[in-house]
């Protein structure tokens, strides 16, 4: 795999220039700036207008421009933020579309598919369907635009390191596409508009999703990134029983989801993470976690709620923060495999935990060679 | 406000040690003079002295009697959630007009479906007894989606349109419902604030805008700061400034906060101890909001609880979210859960 090159050069161009030596204003207002050592637009919308009068020794007047002025500053290279548009522009401008996962049933279930803006989580246990679900979305993303894809390529981030096997199996899915969209598929290679990024650690996750991955982006048609999974370094860098350094990792983490949400408006595309799930006991059990019911209500059934619809005794890894990050989140389940005798043992279920556009919908689907398909017709609950 | 000293107004340093050494001590002994009188005393030219004087006049706070504020009060229009027990609790009609009013909650609990709700119900004409405004969306979780909220708007103008007795013409237009959501979207708490600085202006050009949204406050303020202070300091600057905003162009803020995890505990932190959800943000967050509904599921329905009000009782009460937005919650949805607890023989 070819290492995408970066340079300080290029990055600067993608970090905004934020000091105030780049911003034009009066000289007395540049003087004293200078004078206060003030460096960049935070240090002085960090500051109430009280304030600053005081440490820059302006007039009120003075302050009135500065902070406008640095406001504005700060305002202008985000055509989201202001002006303010409206959401009837938004809804015919069409750029919040959803990406099918190229099943009809399972895109009734997710009520249209992945939605093209922000974070979607895929949850799940392990041998879930996780990975199944993104590979196909990887080719469904290639599709074009009436056909429910974003026409463009995928980046696939994998912390799991087996990428021989992720090809294989690709390739394996291919087929199925090309048969199914003969037309449309005709003179697009599939395979070679999948980027796959192995990163074993957090280290170089870090550097991959904040400096790295930019700059792909802004160079390939890429329309969806694929991240999993997003817990497996994290899990394995933070101690989760100990208190500050979860505290260090709730952070990391919700930077890491602003970053990501950068990232997906700036170069409109969704971000998949595929995250795993933590054991979590009897009813009981989680009342002894949590202490008495009645003190702790609100966080009792909050668990319950996850404990429900996880069906059995699984909720999502990295906690409460996370969860609090991303837009919406799909959970796959799948019957108990380890015990001996289980007949029913392919039964896996989807649902759509929560998502800003839809309500909790769930369904059976099955997987075979082709990829994955829903089984009945979604069941609807509040 | 006279007692005010004259070395806190926002004056150059020139200017105040010159008024000081005349011996104008505090703003009671400007409150007299006239622009050229003071010009002459203490050698300004006329302009600055008019503007030091227009600077008190503007600081100059007018009292009004409790009668006439509840006068006031009442000639403003609240904005209904939809939800007939939600309104009751906020006070009979809903979200409150001229006051910041907060919603806590865990993620799915409907914080978003809430915020969109309001603003199409903020839209109801006045012969309908609605607010009759315009909505500000801001955006910090990329949360709002045009579809859903084009979902909600036509639900309630259906749902108008079947109680209004006069059938001359649609009381809300789908677009231009949809034309008044202002949406803006920002990605980290230096645009939040700079686009709170800014919006004066849009409030001064749409005066017609009777709602504010932010989904949510927390969001950004919880990653950035390793500086606990800098940021108390900033959230009540944000306060402070969307305060000012509900006073005076008599618009409701709504802001949706986040639910943390607090342990309770002696000493060290660990998870075997108590834990315990609460909204985000701290201590000092909670005194800046008038109202405070907490969201939570209990026993499978959706619970808003008052846990802040000045003036009403707490209260506990039950809603729903379903296809058409907020609404009153309705037994039948309980048979859903007893299905999915037959199935899953919990």
């Amino acid at each position: 795999m070819r290492k995408p090159v970066y340079t300080e050069k290029r990055i600067a161009k993608y970090m905004k220039n934020m000091e105030l030596k780049n911003i034009e204003l009066r000289p007395r207002i540049v003087d004293a700036l200078r004078y206060a050592n003030f460096e960049t637009v935070s240090d002085v919308i960090y500051h109430n207008e009280t304030e600053l009068s005081k440490i820059l020794n302006l007039s009120s007047k003075d302050i009135k421009e500065l902070v406008k002025c640095i406001a504005q500053e700060i305002i202008k290279p985000c055509p989201l933020i202001y002006p303010l548009t409206n959401a009837l522009k938004m809804l015919n401008s069409g750029e919040q579309c959803m990406l099918t996962t190229g099943d009809d049933i399972i895109d009734k279930i997710l009520g249209g598919g992945i939605m093209s803006r922000g974070i979607t989580e895929i949850v799940g246990e392990s041998a879930a369907g996780k990975t199944q679900l993104c590979l196909q979305l990887c080719l469904t993303v290639q599709l074009k635009k009436e056909l429910g894809g974003l026409e463009g390529g995928a980046v696939y981030i994998s912390t799991e390191g087996n990428i021989q096997m992720l090809i294989k199996r690709t390739r394996q899915m291919t087929h199925a596409m090309k048969q199914r969209y003969d037309d449309h598929l005709k003179d697009v290679d599939l395979l070679d508009n999948i980027k796959y990024i192995t990163v074993p650690d957090l280290d170089t996750q870090y550097q991959v999703l904040h400096l790295q991955l930019p700059i792909l982006l802004s160079r390939s048609k890429i329309r969806l990134v694929i991240i999993d999974s997003i817990a497996a370094n994290f899990r394995v860098a933070y101690n989760s029983s100990n208190g500050s350094t979860l505290l260090q990792r709730s952070k990391e983490l919700c930077r890491l989801g602003t970053k990501l949400k950068e990232i997906s408006d700036h170069f409109q595309l969704p971000i998949v993470c595929v995250n795993q799930v933590s054991d979590l006991f009897s009813k009981n059990d989680i009342r002894e976690y949590i202490g008495n019911k009645d003190d702790n209500f609100w966080e009792y059934d909050y668990y319950q709620k996850q404990f429900l619809a996880g069906k059995g005794s699984k909720i999502p890894a990295l906690g409460l923060v996370w969860s609090n990050t991303i837009n919406s989140r799909i959970m796959l389940s799948r019957a108990d495999r380890t015990l001996v005798g289980n007949e029913d043992n392919n039964q896996r279920t989807i649902t759509l935990m929560m998502a800003p556009y839809a309500p909790r919908r769930w369904g059976e689907f099955y997987i075979d060679f082709e990829g994955i398909h829903g089984k009945t017709n979604e069941q609807l609950y509040y | 406000m006279s007692a005010r000293l004259v070395s806190s107004l926002n004056l150059r340093p020139s200017t105040r040690t010159k008024l000081q050494k005349a011996g104008f001590q505090t703003v009671k002994d400007l409150q007299e003079t006239t622009p050229i009188e003071l010009s002459k005393e203490i050698g300004i030219s006329n302009n600055e002295a008019l503007n030091i004087l227009q600077q008190i006049k503007k600081n100059k706070v007018t009292s009004i009697s409790a009668s006439e504020a509840l006068q006031q009060e009442r000639k403003l229009c609240p904005i209904s959630t939809s939800c007939e027990a939600m309104d009751q609790m906020l006070g009979g009609r809903g979200v409150p007009v001229g006051k910041i009013t907060e919603f806590c909650g865990a993620p799915g609990m409907g914080k978003t479906q809430l915020g969109m709700q309001l603003c199409v119900n903020v839209q109801i004409p006045q012969n309908l007894s609605g607010p009759e405004g315009e909505a500000i969306f801001i955006d910090t979780e990329g949360s709002f989606i045009a579809q859903r909220a084009a979902e909600i708007a036509r639900a309630t103008i259906n749902k108008l349109n079947e109680n209004s007795v006069t059938e001359c013409d649609p009381p809300m237009n789908f677009d231009i419902v949809m034309s008044k959501i202002y949406v803006s979207k920002v990605h980290n708490c230096d645009e939040l604030i700079a686009l709170i600085k800014v919006l004066d202006e849009f409030l001064q050009e749409h005066p017609r805008v009777k709602l504010l949204v932010i989904d949510s406050i927390a969001f950004h303020f919880r990653q950035q700061f390793d500086d606990m202070a800098l940021r108390t300091r900033l959230l009540n600057g944000l306060a402070q400034d969307l305060n000012k905003f509900a006073q005076s162009y008599e618009l409701a803020v709504v802001l949706f906060n986040q639910m943390t995890t607090k342990f309770i505990i002696s000493g060290k932190y660990n998870l075997k101890d108590q834990a315990a959800l609460v909204p985000a943000l701290g201590e000092s967050w909670g005194h800046q909001c008038t109202n405070r509904i907490v969201l939570y599921w209990r026993n499978e329905i959706r619970c808003a609880q008052l846990v802040k009000s000045p003036s009403l009782q707490e209260t506990t009460v039950h809603y729903q979210i379903n296809s058409t937005g907020v609404r009153d919650y309705q037994a039948d949805s309980l048979n859903s859960k007893r299905r999915w607890e037959e199935l899953y023989d919990i």
